[in-house]
């Protein structure tokens, strides 16, 4: 089979090349990681990112014929010839197809990705119902492979101020969890011109997401969750009711009134 | 109020929902249209004045210029953001647009208020 290869070694290239090589496959090679092995046993210089080999840890994601993709749930007799395989895009590259992800995790850590509550902790775990709980799928499965955020041109020129499809969808995950007490400052920490709105709904996430989720319906209901946080607010104002964080008393003459 | 959305303190969420109101304006505008040409008919000059006629219809059309054009000035702005990162060349750039769409709007308006009707 024949591959076209991205190489890039920053201490011996000085520029990156593409690497033309054909692979003797063997029955057993059925995915796109088992090519990339046969290769590494050919040329033990290139380089690839991978553990699991089954799509759970998002390691082996990378740009497979123009379409990000993770290499092991990959099938072979998908791809047309010569398969051609970069890094992901947006990313800067250590070596070969492995991609420094420090800006995706820091955009994914600044949306704090944890549950955030000031209660009391339980003697077992915190309950749900089984309509909250049902709120959560499509989001808690992603394994952050990044294929979603560096195939969004947003964040190719925006990375250090775009979240990206990833982060985003994780913001919505603990902002649509019932559990977590911390939703008006997830909202308020999204709120800028660049962090959530740089999204103009082209999904590429969407169609690329090795999971099969959604990140743009995720970013879209952040959008509306903040629209009916203020039509919620303008409802409490108008019937009279003390607006959110003001509960127990009034405000007269700045003076708080029980 | 939801019409803090459109303050400063919403510095994000204003400009989106701007465009998405604007291209709803101009949504319903342009079925009104295909509504109004389809009961008109027009088939000549004075058949299109005619259409235009009516002072209603043309401040409508104006507020339909005036949505479209704010909601390509946010979209260039966007697009100028994203791919023109040295601040001067972004700043005439944006100016020349800014020229563009004032221009654009002043001879919507002269064309719909300024002709002898």
């Amino acid at each position: 089979m024949k591959f076209s290869l991205y190489r890039f070694n920053p201490d011996v290239d000085k520029k990156p090349y593409m690497q033309d090589i054909e692979v003797v496959l063997e029955d057993s090679d059925v995915m796109l990681l088992d090519a990339l092995l046969r290769i590494k046993e050919m040329d033990d210089s290139f380089s690839v990112r991978k553990s699991c080999r089954e799509g759970v840890c998002g390691s082996d994601a990378m740009n497979i014929n123009g379409k990000n993709g993770l290499a092991c749930i990959t099938k072979l007799s998908d791809l047309q010839e010569p398969v051609v395989l970069r890094p992901m895009p947006g990313l800067p590259v250590i070596r070969d197809l492995v991609v420094d992800m420090t800006q995706f995790f820091d955009n994914y850590h600044s949306v704090m990705p944890y549950l955030q509550n000031h209660d009391t902790p339980p003697e077992t775990e915190r309950l749900q119902s089984p309509e909250d709980r049902a709120k959560l799928d499509g989001l808690y499965e992603c394994i952050l492979c990044g294929a979603c955020t560096t195939s969004c041109p947003s964040f190719w020129w925006n990375p250090d101020k775009f979240v990206g499809p990833a982060g985003l969808m994780q913001a919505y995950r603990f902002i649509a969890d019932s559990r977590d007490q911390e939703q008006d400052a997830r909202l308020e920490n999204l709120e800028d011109p660049y962090r959530l709105y740089r999204c103009h709904n082209i999904m590429n996430c969407t169609d690329v997401c090795p999971k099969k989720l959604n990140p743009n319906a995720a970013i879209a209901a952040i959008k509306d969750l903040k629209i009916e946080k203020a039509k919620e607010k303008h409802q409490d104002g108008q019937s009279g009711d003390n607006p959110p964080g003001n509960r127990g008393g009034k405000k007269i003459f700045g003076i708080k009134v029980i | 109020m939801w019409f803090e959305l459109f303050t400063a303190r919403y510095p994000g969420m204003r400009r989106w929902l701007t465009q998405r109101l604007c291209a709803l304006t101009m949504a319903i505008y342009m079925l009104l249209f295909l509504l109004r040409v389809c009961w008109l008919s027009p088939s000549d000059f004075s058949g299109w004045q005619a259409l235009f006629m009516p002072w209603w219809w043309r401040v409508l059309t104006g507020w339909f210029f005036i949505c479209m054009l704010l909601h390509a000035w946010l979209g260039v702005r966007d697009v100028l953001r994203d791919y023109v990162p040295h601040l001067t060349l972004r700043a005439m750039l944006q100016w020349l647009v800014d020229i563009t769409v004032i221009g654009n709007l002043l001879a919507a308006g002269l064309i719909l208020f300024g002709l002898n009707f």
